[in-house]
Parts: structure tokens; sequence; C-alpha cells
């Protein structure tokens, strides 16, 4: 058998160059089948082809070259592989090495991309003042994942990921704020699908009458699914006793974060003592969390460069007096027992953005961008502490 | 219901892997030989085929010559344990050699065959242990070493010294133990099903 007949003057001699255009290209490509008989046809003349044009990885069985299938030196994707192993120009073994190559680009590709989108989380969290024993966790959590996710690639045993957490601190020690960055870290080393924050009180979770409490709670836990679940004040759960619908609702929180270990981060947050307390009363859950993060109290000067940080952020600037003030004021909220933390410093730093209002609208004088951002000792003057 | 495991027979040309396919699925319990067939230019999946009888099925597709398959053939059954079973599809494929074989069609088909690799959850690699025995360890391939690294990456992986029945396989599955070692070997004959049991179980743990 010869050649799907074409005009080929050419073909006469050997070494002859070939018009581009002419021999078959990826778009019109002989059928495989020709390509065997002419290794073995003897009718059929070679055509050789100057080096020049490039020349095959693995020169196949027969001497043809075709110019245009050749010049990438290695497969980009399965099918590639494929093909080119069924076009000869690939053994098996060597089609088995690039499947591993493959594989192993793909996987690095992954975890670079996924590395970049952690580090900026892990930036992000890192930006928020103080929280240090927080923020070696954290980073100990995710190298954690990110170790296991490798085992398991290489197929060694590797651990079922158990990240559910209990947060014990005061309020505005940084709870909420920690329980969000950390959604978007597990969303970047693929743990979690979504990572989103669902935060929930024992309102939420609690129904009226029997049977209403497992579906109310269910149906958040759906929600919640892909996702981080954070109850706040969980210890509540366990306030009403025995026959209270909190302990329902504890039921099928402890069943759905076993059904759904994957796919689901479960948060209890409450004050430190009564989460303590909480963990006494159900002998399973402390075992169940693996994680427990104590959020410290803030001190004066954190909660100073904090309160600066909520101005910057709404693009205002306070004045030397103003700082001062601001100081004294933070001084106070510290020094209290029932401290209000960072939840506090923002309340004053809304209350200041309100008098400054006022004060601007009473003054009556032309207001410049200045006038606009500058926050004076007498706007954080006042403020009564909750 | 959904899609059963693919476990596949893969190795070298004339190992024994249609053999093995046709005489597992027979120990496991299954009556006739029900093939799922998908030839390699096919454009669709897989055609079922006729039932045949194990005889008949023998004398159809196993042959003494190399690369007599030259298409992905499944049978799906139900793997017995106990009072149990569990569905599971067995893939026979092209034997692959260490060379780019110059029949065109055989290429393709060993392209089906690297393609279903690709994708099995269970491959169970079928070596030569007569001939090693005979020939030393260069009856083991580039592709046998090659198959060995990647396909436990994958997902569940064995070898299967066949041919025991043979004289000389005794020193052959010691080349293969000490080529191999840390993989799972299973000594069998496909011809007198013999070691199949080990293999039963290796495969049920894996559904």
């Amino acid at each position: 058998m010869t050649l799907p007949c074409r005009a080929q003057p050419w073909r006469q001699g050997e070494g002859i160059t070939v018009p581009k255009g002419i021999l078959p290209g990826p778009g019109n490509m002989l059928p495989p089948t020709s390509n065997g008989s002419r290794a073995h046809g003897s009718a059929a003349p070679r055509i050789v082809i100057s080096p020049s044009t490039g020349g095959s990885p693995k020169p196949t069985s027969a001497t043809t070259v075709q110019p245009e299938q050749v010049s990438p030196s290695r497969p980009r994707n399965d099918t590639e592989v494929l093909r080119w192993t069924g076009e000869g120009r690939l053994s098996p073994p060597e089609a088995c090495h690039y499947f591993q190559a493959l594989d192993q680009d793909a996987g690095d590709g992954h975890s670079l991309k996924s590395m970049a989108g952690v580090e900026a989380s892990l930036a992000e969290l890192d930006a928020l003042v103080g929280l240090g024993e927080i923020k070696a966790l954290v980073r100990e959590l995710q190298a954690y994942v990110e170790i296991q996710r490798r085992r398991r690639e290489q197929g060694l045993a590797a651990e079922a990921l158990a990240l559910h957490m209990v947060f014990k601190g005061n309020p505005g020690t940084g709870k909420t704020t920690v329980a969000r960055i950390l959604g978007t870290v597990f969303r970047e080393a693929g743990v979690l699908a979504k990572g989103h924050l669902l935060e929930v009180e024992r309102a939420d979770l609690v129904g009226e009458y029997i049977g209403h409490t497992a579906q109310k709670t269910r149906e958040l836990l759906k929600k919640a699914s892909g996702g981080i679940l954070f109850i706040d004040e969980a210890y509540a759960l366990a306030r009403g006793g025995a026959r209270d619908f909190g302990k329902e609702a504890i039921d099928t929180l402890v069943k759905a974060m076993e059904d759904q270990r994957e796919n689901l981060i479960l948060v209890l947050a409450g004050y430190k003592d009564e989460m303590e307390w909480f963990l006494q009363q159900n002998p399973g859950l402390r075992s169940r969390f693996p994680v427990q993060m104590e959020f410290s109290d803030y001190s004066a000067d954190e909660l100073f460069t904090i309160g600066l940080q909520m101005f910057e952020e709404r693009q205002y600037r306070v004045s030397h007096d103003g700082q001062r003030q601001l100081y004294r004021l933070i001084c106070r909220i510290a020094g209290r027992p029932n401290r209000g933390n960072a939840r506090a410093v923002r309340n004053a730093v809304e209350y200041a953005i309100r008098r400054q209002a006022l004060r601007l609208i009473e003054g009556g004088y032309a207001l410049t961008r200045e006038h606009l951002m500058l926050i004076e000792s007498g706007d954080v003057e006042g403020f009564l502490l909750p | 219901m959904s899609e059963p495991r693919q476990a596949l027979i893969i190795g070298q040309p004339n190992v024994g892997k249609t053999l093995f396919m046709l005489q597992f699925a027979a120990y496991c319990g299954l009556q006739q030989a029900l093939l799922s067939v998908a030839e390699p230019q096919a454009t669709k999946g897989s055609a079922a085929g006729v039932p045949l009888a194990w005889s008949q099925a023998r004398r159809q597709l196993v042959s003494s010559m190399p690369n007599e398959t030259r298409r992905l053939q499944s049978l799906d059954f139900q793997l017995p344990r106990r009072k149990l079973q569990k569905k599971i599809s067995l893939w026979d494929s092209t034997g692959l050699t260490d060379s780019i074989h110059q029949i065109p069609q055989v290429r393709l088909a060993m392209a089906q065959t690297l393609q279903a690799l690709r994708r099995a959850h269970i491959v169970l690699h079928l070596l030569d242990a007569h001939r090693i025995g005979d020939e030393g360890e260069t009856a083991i391939g580039t592709i046998d070493r090659q198959i060995a690294v990647y396909a436990p990456l994958r997902g569940a992986y064995a070898i299967c010294a066949n041919k025991m029945d043979l004289p000389g396989a005794r020193r052959g599955l010691r080349h293969i133990r000490r080529t191999f070692s840390g993989q799972k070997i299973f000594p069998i004959s496909a011809l007198q099903s013999t070691g199949f049991r080990g293999v039963q179980a290796f495969v049920w743990q894996q559904l």
C-alpha cells in the first residue's frame, strides 16, 4: 500500500526539502494505519526531511517524520501522552513516566497557588494587633493541614483532619475576626469548600417545641456546610439543664461534627470560665474539640493601637490632643473588670465620629478635606463606658 | 447505584492477563462471561457482547501469541466474601511493551490501556514468574518497573506473579520479591486458579 494519493513529484529523490504545507499537518494528519504500513511497504519511497525542521523526540518505526507534528519535546497533558503513544512517539514506559510527571506538576501547581492564598490570609491575621499565641497556633494548624495533604499525595497514612475548635475569651478579644480569617485560610488550603463564617447563638439553634430544635439546627448546619459554624456563647446551650432543648441542639451538632467532618468546622466561643464549665457538662465534648484557643484581654497599649487603626480604616486622623484624650479613655476601658476590649474601643471610635459630625455641622464654616478628616480631643471626650 | 470500582489487569504481553480475568471471575462465582468491550478507536464507551460459556470464552480470547488482546474488555460481577457481595468491574487490557510497537493498532490499544491505568481504582499487575525464573531479572521490563512506581501513587496496587504452576516459577518469584520489595505480591496460577484467595481478599479490601 502506498500513501493516500497525492501529487508528489518530489518523492523521486531523497533528501529533498519538503515544501511546507504539502505534508500533512496536525489538521489533516494521516490515519495511523497508513503510517504503519508504510514502515513495511517497500513500494513507498522514503521521505527525508532536513534536520532543521526539528527531530522527533523518539524516531518512530517508520522513517517518515512529519514536521508540524513534532516541536514540543514533552507532552503537556494526558491526551497528548495517549496520542503520542498511539502515534508511536512514546513507548509505554515513557508514557507512564510522563503521567507521573504530569501528576507532580499538577500537584505543585496546586500547592503553589494555594500557598499564595494561604499566605495572603495569614498576612491578614498577622496584621491584627496582639494575639501572639493565636497567630502561632494558626500557623501550626496550617502547617499540619498542609503536611497531611502532602502525605496523602504520597500515599502515606494521613490523619482525618479534626479541626473543631473552642475559643475562650472575653467579648471583643478577636474571636470572630480570627474565625473569619481561619475560614479563608482553610479555604485556600483546600480543607473547606467555601470557607464562609456563619455566626449563630443559642436562639438560632434552639426551637420552641419538641423536634423543632433538631430541625432548626440541621438547617443551620446545612447553611454552614463548606465553612465554619461559629456558635457564640455556646455555653448557653447547656444552661437550661437536662430537660432543656439546648441538649438536643448539642446532640445534633455532635452528630454533624462526625458526619461532616470533611467539610465543616465548628467553633464554640464564649467566656473562658463559662466555656470550661460547658465542656465539663458534656464529657464527650472536650475530646471532640482538639483545638482550644485562649484569647486574652488586650492591654491598654494594644487597644490604643487598635483604636488608631480603626480611625485610619475609616479615613479619619486624630489630632495630637485627641490621641492623648483617646489614650486616657482607653485606659479607663482597660481598667474595668467587665471590659469591652476592642468592641468598646470600636464604640468609642464610632461615638467620636458622630460627635465630630455634629461639631462640623454646628460650626457652620466652610469645610475642607482636612476638616472632614480630623478628630479633635473634644470629639473623644464624654464617651460613657457601658 | 454508584458505578462499580474498576480493577485493571495490566502487564507485559503474554503474561496471562485475559486468562486471569476469566478464571478469576469464574472463581468469584460468575456463571458466564458477558464481556463489555471498548475498542480503542470506538467513539462510544463500550458495547456488551454475547454471553459466552467459560470454555468458549477461553477458546476465543486466550492465545499463546503475544498481543492477542487489542482492546479493553471487562467483566462486571459481584465479589463475594462471607455473606456479603460488592460490585466490581474487572478490566483486561492490552499487554504493554518496553519499546514502541510497530503495528499501529497495537500502539493504539496500548494507549487505551494506559488511559485505563490513569483511571483505574485498583491495579493488578501481572508478571510471568516462569519466564523471569528462566531468563532472570532481564525479563522484568522497564514498563514493569515504571508501573510499580506509578500505579501505587494513584490507588490500590498489587503484583500477581503468574504461571506458578510452571517449572522455575519459584525462582522467578524470588526475583520478583527482590525487585519489588515493599509491594503486595501474590503468587498465582491463572491456569489452575490457585492463589486467588489472597487476590480476592485484597480486591475486597479496596471496594
